[in-house]
């Protein structure tokens, strides 16, 4: 009773604000609509078997089916592994970016975060190319013939090139928050550097990086192209195995069971860091600039650091240099040629395909950044019933792997009124509603920082709820909002879990085609769309970095927008 | 215009778990007549921005009504209230530059830019702000920052002027200075006002009446003179200046005090004849005297400090039966300083004792 009380009241606060009310009222019915249906349905459908009759078939077919099990086995070990080993390199690479005063760290930085802003699964292209039967490594240096890289050392080699950077970008920002002043103090009260690192610089960062082996974990759970190209048939795992369950065998059924199967981990996994890891980050932020040519690196450590870091960025490189090559040499393998006919052809098939992805794109990328924003504000500015629920439900769909959301979205939109299937809108819808999650979050960070009474002045003044934001909040957030926009442009032209359950002849996507030439074997083809793609993505964050004022905005960026 | 405010109270927590409700504001009620200026004084916590914040609209009182002149404003938004608000924090917009920053509501008023200016310059005279049209607000001082908070809220003409402890980031000198300026301004202006500060010496210098609040309650209202001369309780006494408290009884006519008899009126207190009572001295209303001097003074003391502050000297007496005495003299350069050790009469002058009612 006294519950209903509050809710009442708060209620009666909103009609007071008709607009804010309207505003509420949509975000909560789109929201419905657009990210709690379509999962329902997933989960309304693994409960039916073929003839739609409600049963636990779907379910009791897992547990008997070994190739199935050994599906959700091979998932979660990938996971940890790639997770485990991401962590370390990231942790260290960020170590040394944060804690030494080596040159090019730009120049390193900027090469950690390229596989972020590549479509996952490039690095999928770029074991293949060397390391697979036909590798510039395992064949032509080393000899070996028909070497098998499939299975788990190549998706886990794939997922670690993908992932690392992700585990870097969370990591940096952790000891960059972590006040150097501290490990000085230690030192000062004579600490030596090992004992400084071991007792307050790792204990200090331990909850980020379990928090960023978790983020690892989910992401190489939900990935989608590396296994895909990578895992083989007698290596299955769970995101692969639903697509095909839908795509190959039409069983929707069961392909919705399995994707229950591999969100309940990543469910899992997402509520713990989010819910639990994140209050226990120690940051120490005084708002003083803190200097961070700290003294805790000794020479020899340096030495040591600087070759580490030299051996990732180079790693990285090469990975992006086989492409390169790759998409200008005749037959990779064979033939090494310098050629421009795998562009040629690329842009004669895929012309349209590339017109698509950027309409795609550049339509849901300010829908989502918008959305986002405005989700942030009424969320940290507002009381209203049902608020936590708002916030739960928009990050939903970000914590769920994308094959989810996909499949999702072909049960629930493929029937009058909502039949969307085949369309530009669902592809829109689909990026919108995924990638909102982040710009609500950097939105969230941002807002928390402006002083609330500004917006009271405003309001105080004589403006309304949208007058204020639009006046006064807006233009504050704009830098957020922008990095907002990096993230979701970038996501959209790289995506593909959910994507590639949505495309359709008349919308098809860039990723989408580079894994179709990837599966008939024209690596060259799908080497020369890569590059076109990496080149789009990093002029746009070229041109908005631009816009940003301050020019680590699009840096800013990644690393919100990963970081949770 | 007249703001009441009547029986306000203000909860906060939820309604679900009762443990975590905070009665911030518990049931005020106050008058703030036309062009006056009311200051609410007390501690942190008092609730005194609670009931800044309801007035202005951005809290919603859980009981109790505000009206500004007749009208009701429990509902009324705060964008329609019009009564201008200077921040503790000024929240300028800092991505407008001063003139942009105090034209904000006119610009939402949709004022033409001529009716724009003329205001404008009026107020940039004002509040002597006139050639820092152009400067960002990251080039601005402190005092400049209040500055454009003020002429933000003036300009609006509005019917009411709040401010949040409005002085409370700036230094000492410039406190002082902007006290004076603000008050000018207002009564120039007659502009009602509501100021809300925890600092005494700034509510004195600067209301037609203070409010005193402690746990959300109000502990006493009247004019700085009042409540520096005559404070009702313990609490009010002590907050407001400084004080010396002393046990009596009372007796025909007075009190005793360590049997010595002090004529005070008692009638606001209620006290009879036998009580105990609480009094309280000034420490500017004690007189001493060397003891060499013939004059009779009822107690003897001894100077345990004395501190030259410039205009007066502060001195600890103590005096047996009684906790020291914190005295104040002033013009020190023509009387002479006693030190420390020294023995003293000292005096109670008539007018000077005020004895609290019983609580």
């Amino acid at each position: 009773m006294k519950k209903f009380g509050t809710a009442k009241r708060q209620l009666e606060l909103l009609i007071r604000d008709p607009i804010l009310a309207f505003l509420v009222g949509v975000i909560f019915l789109s929201l419905a609509i657009f990210v709690v249906y379509p999962l329902a349905t997933v989960l309304a459908k693994s409960f039916q078997n073929e003839q739609g009759i409600l049963s636990l078939e779907n379910y009791v077919r897992f547990a008997k089916f070994g190739y199935l099990w050994s599906a959700l086995w091979n998932s979660i070990l990938v996971g940890v592994v790639t997770g485990v080993v991401s962590v370390f390199l990231g942790y260290s690479a960020a170590f040394t970016i944060a804690r030494t005063n080596i040159r090019l760290k730009k120049v390193l930085q900027l090469l950690y975060i390229l596989p972020i802003i590549s479509p996952p699964f490039t690095s999928a292209l770029s074991v293949l190319m060397l390391l697979g039967a036909n590798g510039l490594i395992t064949r032509k240096l080393l000899g070996i013939p028909d070497y098998n890289i499939y299975g788990f050392k190549g998706v886990m080699l794939s997922q670690v090139f993908t992932f690392a950077p992700v585990a870097y970008l969370t990591l940096k920002g952790v000891l960059d928050s972590l006040n150097p002043t501290l490990e000085d103090a230690a030192m000062n009260v004579g600490a030596s550097r090992w004992q400084t690192f071991r007792k307050v610089t790792f204990p200090l960062s331990l909850p980020g990086i379990a928090s960023a082996f978790l983020v690892v974990f989910i992401e190489s759970l939900a990935d989608f192209g590396n296994p895909l190209v990578l895992a083989g048939s007698r290596f299955p795992m769970l995101s692969t195995q639903a697509y095909l369950e839908i795509t190959g065998s039409f069983n929707l059924p069961l392909g919705a069971a399995l994707a229950v199967v591999l969100m309940l981990p990543s469910v899992t996994a997402f509520a713990v860091q989010r819910y639990y890891l994140q209050k226990r980050q120690y940051t120490t932020v005084t708002g003083k600039p803190t200097s961070s040519s700290s003294k805790l690196v000794s020479k020899n450590a340096r030495l040591v650091l600087t070759a580490f870091v030299l051996a990732f960025a180079a790693f990285i490189l090469l990975f992006y240099g086989t492409i390169f090559l790759g998409a200008f040499t005749k037959v990779w393998g064979y033939n090494y040629e310098l050629t421009l006919r795998h562009f040629t052809y690329a842009l004669s098939v895929g012309g349209d395909t590339i017109k698509d992805t950027l309409v795609v794109a550049l339509a849901s990328t300010p829908l989502s950044g918008l959305m986002g924003m405005l989700i942030a504000f009424l969320v940290v500015r507002f009381r209203f019933p049902g608020k936590g629920t708002m916030e739960f439900t928009s990050i939903l769909n970000f914590a769920v792997p994308g094959t989810v959301v996909g499949i999702g979205y072909i049960l629930a939109f493929n029937q009058p009124p909502l039949l969307l299937i085949g369309t530009l809108t669902i592809l829109v819808l689909n990026f919108v509603f995924r990638y909102v999650p982040v710009g609500i979050q950097s939105g969230i960070a941002v807002l928390r920082q402006i002083d609330p009474s500004i917006e009271e002045a405003a309001q105080n003044l004589g403006a309304d709820a949208i007058t204020t934001f639009r006046k006064v909040t807006l233009p504050l957030i704009a830098p957020a909002f922008f990095s907002g926009l990096v993230f979701a442009f970038v996501r959209a032209m790289t995506a593909i879990s959910a994507a590639i359950f949505l495309v359709s002849a008349q919308w098809n996507l860039l990723t989408v085609q580079i894994l179709n030439q990837v599966g008939s074997g024209r690596l060259g083809v799908a080497a020369a769309f890569s590059v076109i793609l990496i080149i789009i993505v990093l002029g746009a964050i070229a041109v908005i970095a631009k816009i940003i004022p301050g020019h680590e905005g699009a840096m800013r960026t990644v690393s919100i927008s990963e970081g949770f | 215009m007249e703001l009441r405010v009547h029986d306000l109270v203000k909860e906060f927590g939820s309604y679900d778990e009762p443990s975590s409700r905070v009665v911030a504001v518990d049931r005020v009620t106050l008058r703030v007549e036309e062009g006056e200026l009311v200051t609410l004084l007390g501690p942190s916590g008092c609730g005194k921005t609670t009931l800044l914040r309801m007035i202005a609209g951005f809290e919603d009182p859980t009981k109790g009504d505000i009206f500004f002149g007749e009208r009701r404003v429990n509902d009324v938004p705060p964008n329609g209230r019009n009564a201008a608000m200077v921040f503790q924090s000024y929240a300028i917009f800092p991505h407008l530059d001063v003139f942009e920053n105090i034209a904000f509501g006119l610009r939402l008023k949709r004022l033409s830019p001529v009716d724009i200016g003329e205001r404008m310059t009026k107020v940039l005279e004002l509040t002597g702000l006139t050639g820092l049209e152009r400067r960002q607000p990251n080039q601005l001082s402190g005092g400049q920052q209040q500055r454009v908070a003020l002429a933000r809220a003036i300009i609006m003409e509005p019917q009411m002027l709040l401010f949040d402890e409005p002085l409370s980031n700036l230094d000492a000198k410039l406190r002082e200075q902007m006290r004076i300026e603000l008050r000018a301004l207002q009564q120039r202006l007659h502009i009602t006002s509501v100021y809300v500060t925890h600092d005494q010496s700034e509510a004195m210098s600067i209301s037609d009446r203070v409010v005193v609040m402690r746990d959300g309650r109000v502990e006493q209202e009247g004019t700085p003179l009042e409540l520096y001369g005559r404070p009702k309780n313990h609490f009010v006494a002590e907050f407001i200046g400084k004080v010396n408290f002393m046990e009596g009884q009372v007796s025909a006519g007075g009190v005793e005090i360590q049997d010595r008899r002090f004529t005070v009126d008692l009638r606001e207190t209620g006290l009879r004849e036998g009580d105990r009572a609480e009094c309280t001295i000034r420490p500017e209303g004690i007189r001493i005297v060397e003891v060499a001097n013939t004059e009779r003074a009822p107690f003897v003391g001894t100077v345990q400090r004395a501190t030259f502050l410039g205009s007066v000297v502060e001195y600890e007496v103590s005096v047996e039966g009684l906790s020291p005495l914190l005295v104040q003299t002033s013009n020190p350069l023509e009387g002479r300083i006693h030190k420390v050790g020294s023995s003293v009469r000292v005096d109670f002058p008539p007018g000077t004792l005020h004895v609290l009612a019983p609580e």
